[in-house]
């Protein structure tokens, strides 16, 4: 017998037993259930629920994919007037909070041996009513501390702690703008955040920013990102000041990495330039307080080139339209109070104020503390007329504290010493974080998608939103809780209908509402109601700047600095319990799990250190040890740690607050850096982040003799522009779908990333696999250094890179079985069941987008209900990739079909463009010229990465403008 | 010498194979009587003497992927009268009271990589008798067709429908 015989035979007999063992597999029940369904609702249709989104204060509006009465995806809210369409990375994957396998699933009572048990619900509110039974009339009842609470819930926040005679705490968030509101307040007498109006019908067409990380954390990333692409889109022009690197510094025109400090001189020297144009419109007053800036001094103090300052100022005084913006890193440092300060006067002096920065729609931060004020108060240190019961400077022994969603009180050491004197510490909580202090009692609170409520993020912008479906595990919304503790027998639900019906709100009208904003008076016309610059106040700040000033003259800036940087996956640290987040890449370190300290790659290379040394920082708050990320595009002088990993206990800071703010000081001045002889291996995502002159960037295309070019368009679309093939060309008949990736608009928030892995099934392979390179992301946001204005490297570009769906697909000529083919609509399949696992596709992929699965993957319970259907989850020994999610378009197809046409452009939606904030991905059929997809196909700034290969990708994308390019 | 004992090998590795064929197909019962359900449901009692269309109780097969079981309600608008005293309609009766739903064992299942859908099938006017036989003529409902790739790409084929692999796989 022939040895292939053999074979063959051999395979025979096992091919004959796998079948039955298929169908075995399939086998399983069939319900009759015991009443019928909502014949409107067959079972495998989708429903989308409306929902507001809880993982951060932004609070935009989403839409919940319901399948089968459990949510499987969310999707970004077109009717959302804040979002509008668009989630951020984090409110894509707190579906994956919901299904949390840690979540705490029922209420736990500390032991007297320190053990936590479980407690029936009835038993632990009764604990918590007696506590505040005996608290009354006690000298210190106790307080009430949570994060930022909006609408109906502040109000029964208020009536229950007044009802039990408790102190409500101004509310504990890390970012709370008091810098920003402290300089309103003197400028203005508005305590307020005011609404940055930066896209809208008329966009700004100047944006110049001071540290304020707009698609990280600074207030709204979701909206800012929309109105950053509606502004692009219409010419705007943007400098970024910060010092280190942060991703949304990277989309900026102009970043200017000054040194960290410099934020009062350079905005001082800007105002005087404005104030010497004949445009200003500052008072004598104030004019007449302003200390000078010269050009020479600024630059000195910022350490910025002369001629960047002059670009700056020059930008500022023609521009039409201007925003300025000041806030994040440029207010969260020793002097951050005078760079709010001087940003509101240059806002004033630039006619910014009723326009572009909106006082009559402030950010609704009212009952939101500063991090002094909410220790203090804890503290008990000073009395207010509010609280006679409570002497100045004496340490409070309150009876019962209520700690309400909170997941760290690392930057609040006096709430921590309040709380050890306190009877009964009650955490309303989801998770039991590591860092929250111990609590007597733990009450587990539902997710925004089991609960009711509603918020007011925007002072009279009012949003609505309802159970998605019931529980998971036995859980109460706050809301419900405490009516349940104050005896009240309505739910949150009805209580929240009967808030908005007082306030005029109507509780079953759009989910979405407003109010007439508040004043004084009724305006005759819009703007008329923008506040009036206090010159007197104004003037004796600029006085004291001005005396600061003097004495710091001749002080040389600070030398290396570190900057606690933002996290747009992590934001405060509160979405770290999410395990996805964890998986996805930072954009700009690509690092995935773990903590790291940033350091610029030129300093890391000169003294031979390596990704994964770690080095010991030591700084005037307190020592870090960390693993070290040699950072491309960061400049030297500065190193970056996520803010998030900061103040873990045990991370050797002392968090820092500056007293006249109140905010965390996130700039710290290094006084030493040396290497250690340990070593960490970080899992970095992206191998190299030079775009090596290979033709993934534009003009970058090696000399291959592509067309390319800067702006240069790559022929794709002309008859006989494709190269030379031994193949023959593939027949399109119907479709050809492809895709459109807006470089100048993406900011590499990394919410299609989120947005893929929930779609699309994709596993989480977890540290140990992503040290071997073994991730799973079919959509990866991959980042390039590029070019600073003087020949050095400074700051990145993001470039999504996902299956490319190549008309001449390398990986399709080798796969040894025919797992993987062009079909007729132009879509590269990949077979699941065919495949074998050769892996020879993903070695002759180009854009490295195949990925095997090495293992089967395990989801823990309750994590296994968070599958998508629509789509199958592969075993191991196969290979997967981005499908243009195959099962929207099958979705699109079915309804065309229906009604008997061919699918509509804009029909179809991927996932990964559906979240996308910014609008930056588009889809559509390429065959279709009208299409919008094929429109921009066309465009001047379209080209294909790698296209001197002749893979012929499906995916175009829009090089940056070169307005836009340094 | 060699050669033999090959052969040898190879015929207790088939025999081996053919004892656990027969064995599986015995377990899980999908001889010529398909498998037994927990109530003696009669298709051809509903569909020849009642004249029940098949839509009447299977009600979403034409706008979903899956043909819809009928709920116990449904059963029971009839079966509150009718039949009422039989042994398998108080069975049914038992799941209506008990608030149990049935669960009927599974006949025709697919593998995961399928992603078969009845709406488009139904939508192209293909009869349910076409994959599911005479169900009037079937007491037990049993498997009538293999669902093998084979067949069902034989009839796509015949029917010029959509041949492309993700035109089913995912």
């Amino acid at each position: 017998m022939k040895r292939r015989q053999f074979v063959r035979l051999l395979g025979l007999a096992p091919g004959a037993l796998a079948a039955p063992w298929d169908a075995a597999q399939a086998r399983s029940k069939l319900l009759s259930h015991l009443l019928p369904g909502d014949p409107d609702d067959p079972p495998d249709g989708s429903r989308f629920i409306p929902a507001t989104c809880t993982e951060c204060p932004a609070g935009c509006g989403m839409l919940v994919e319901v399948r089968e009465g459990r949510p499987i995806k969310l999707e970004g809210d077109p009717d959302c007037p804040l979002g509008r369409g668009g989630l951020c990375v984090r409110g894509q994957a707190s579906l994956a909070r919901l299904y949390h396998p840690e979540r705490l699933r029922q209420p736990l009572e500390r032991a007297a041996d320190g053990e936590l048990r479980p407690i029936a619900w009835e038993a632990a509110l009764e604990r918590v009513a007696a506590a505040l039974g005996s608290a009354a009339g006690a000298r210190d009842p106790g307080f009430y501390l949570a994060g930022q609470t909006t609408g109906a819930l502040a109000d029964l926040v208020d009536a229950f702690a007044r009802a039990h005679g408790l102190q409500v705490l101004p509310g504990l968030e890390l970012f709370h703008h008091g810098a920003l509101r402290r300089a309103h307040e003197i400028l203005f007498g508005r305590r307020e955040v005011p609404t940055y109006a930066l896209g809208g019908p008329d966009p700004a067409d100047l944006l110049v920013t001071f540290g304020a990380d707009l698609f990280e954390s600074f207030l709204h990333p979701v909206r800012r990102a929309r109105e950053f692409a509606e502004a692009r889109e219409r010419g705007l022009r943007w400098f970024h000041c910060e010092p280190g690197l942060s991703m949304t510094g990277c989309s900026a025109d102009r970043r200017l990495a000054l040194a960290a400090g410099g934020e009062p001189a350079l905005l001082l020297h800007l105002l005087g330039e404005i104030a010497a144009g004949d445009g200003a419109t500052l008072p004598a007053e104030v004019l007449a307080s302003l200390p000078r800036m010269p050009l020479e001094e600024a630059s000195r103090r910022t350490r910025l080139s002369g001629d960047a300052l002059r670009e700056l100022a020059g930008a500022l005084r023609s521009a039409r339209r201007p925003l300025l913006l000041c806030g994040g890193i440029a207010t969260a440092m020793p002097g951050g109070g005078d760079a709010a300060l001087l940003a509101g006067l240059l806002q004033c002096a630039t006619g910014q104020i009723g326009s572009t920065v909106d006082f009559d729609r402030p950010e609704n931060l009212d009952r939101v503390g500063t991090l002094i004020e909410v220790d203090e108060l804890a503290r008990g240190a000073p009395a207010t007329a509010g609280d006679p019961g409570l002497s100045a400077g004496e340490p409070r022994e309150p009876r019962v504290c209520f700690l309400a969603g909170l997941h760290t009180l690392a930057a609040s050491p006096g709430v921590r010493a309040a709380l050890e004197r306190a009877r009964l510490v009650v955490g309303l909580t989801d998770f039991l974080h590591e860092s929250m202090p111990p609590c007597h009692l733990w009450l587990p609170i539902s997710h925004g998608l089991e609960s009711s409520g509603d918020a007011e993020v925007v002072r009279g912008r009012h949003s609505r939103h309802d159970p998605v479906f019931r529980p998971l595990f036995d859980t109460r919304s706050q809301g419900d809780i405490l009516l349940a503790l104050l005896g009240d027998a309505r739910t949150f639900r009805e209580y929240r209908d009967g808030w908005w019906a007082e306030r005029g709100l109507d509780p079953r009208g759009p989910r979405y509402a407003e109010r007439p904003p508040e004043r004084a008076a009724p305006a005759p016309r819009a703007g008329a109601a923008a506040p009036t610059l206090r010159s007197g106040a104004a003037a004796a700040a600029l006085r004291e700047i001005a005396a600061r000033h003097a004495a710091a003259e001749g002080a040389e800036p600070q030398g290396s600095t570190l900057v606690l940087g933002p996290s747009v996956r992590m934001h405060d640290g509160r979405s770290r319990v999410i395990p996805l987040l964890h998986e996805i890449p930072d954009p700009v370190s690509t690092v995935t799990y773990g903590e790291y300290a940033a350091l610029p790659e030129s300093r890391c290379r000169a003294r031979g250190w390596d990704d994964g040394l770690v080095v010991e920082i030591v700084t005037s708050a307190g020592a870090l040890r960390l693993p070290l990320r040699a950072q491309p595009g960061l400049p030297d002088g500065h190193i970056v740690v996520p803010i998030d990993r900061a103040l873990d206990p045990g991370s050797g800071l002392a968090p820092e607050m500056d007293p006249e703010t109140g905010e965390l000081v996130r700039v710290l001045a290094i006084r030493e850096l040396r290497a250690t002889t340990d070593g960490k291996r970080l899992p970095v995502m992206a191998g190299s982040m030079e775009a090596g002159g290979r033709g993934i960037l534009p003009g970058d295309d090696g000399g291959h003799g592509g067309p390319g070019g800067q702006g240069g368009h790559d022929g794709h679309g002309a008859p006989g522009g494709r190269a030379a093939s031994l193949y023959p060309a593939h027949d399109h008949p119907l479709y050809r779908w492809g895709m459109v990736v807006d470089l100048d608009k993406c900011t590499g928030c990394s919410a299609c990333v989120a947005a893929c892995y929930l779609e699309n099934n994709v596993p989480l392979s977890g540290p140990k696999e992503h040290l071997r390179g073994r991730e799973m992301s079919w959509l990866r946001i991959q980042p390039y250094a590029r070019r600073g204005a003087g020949g050095g490297r400074d700051g990145l570009l993001f470039l999504p890179m996902m299956c490319q769906h190549c008309d001449m697909a390398p990986c399709e000529t080798v796969c040894p079985v025919y797992a993987t083919y062009h079909s007729q609509e132009g879509l590269n399949v990949q077979v699941y069941n065919r495949c074998v696992g050769t892996r020879y596709c993903a070695n002759n992929c180009p854009y490295k987008a195949r990925r095997f699965n090495w293992f089967s993957h395990h989801r823990p319970e309750p994590l296994d209900r968070l599958l998508n259907p629509d789509v199958s989850t592969r075993p191991k020994g196969v290979m997967e990739k981005c499908t243009f999610c195959v099962q929207r378009i099958r979705r699109a197809k079915d309804r065309a079909r229906d009604e008997d046409r061919p699918v509509a452009d804009g029909e179809v939606t991927p996932a990964c463009a559906q979240s996308c904030p910014s609008g930056a991905i588009v889809f559509g059929n390429l065959l279709d010229p009208s299409a919008r997809v094929s429109r921009l196909a066309r465009d001047a700034r379209a080209y294909r990465v790698l296209a001197a290969l002749g893979t012929e990708p499906a995916v175009h994308y829009l090089s940056r403008d070169a307005r836009h390019e340094h | 010498m060699k050669a033999k004992l090959l052969i040898g090998a190879l015929l207790a590795f088939f025999a081996f194979c053919g004892v656990l064929i027969v064995l599986l197909a015995h377990f899980r019962g999908a001889g010529a009587e398909g498998p037994a359900q927990p109530i003696a449901f009669s298709h051809p009692i509903h569909v020849e003497t009642v004249g029940l269309d098949c839509a009447h109780c299977h009600a979403t097969a034409d706008r979903s992927r899956r043909p819809g079981m009928p709920s116990v309600a449904l059963c029971m608008e009839c079966h509150e009268q009718a039949a009422a005293d039989r042994p398998e309609v108080r069975k049914l009766r038992e799941h209506r009271d008990a608030g149990r739903p049935i669960e009927w064992a599974r006949v025709y299942g697919l593998p995961w990589h399928v992603g078969f859908s009845h709406k488009p099938h139904i939508r192209a006017g293909v009869e349910c008798a076409a994959c599911h036989g005479e169900l009037r003529a079937q007491p037990r409902v049993r498997r009538v067709s293999s669902l093998e790739m084979g067949w069902c790409v034989g009839c796509h084929r015949d029917r010029t429908a959509d041949t492309d692999c993700w035109a089913c796989h995912r």
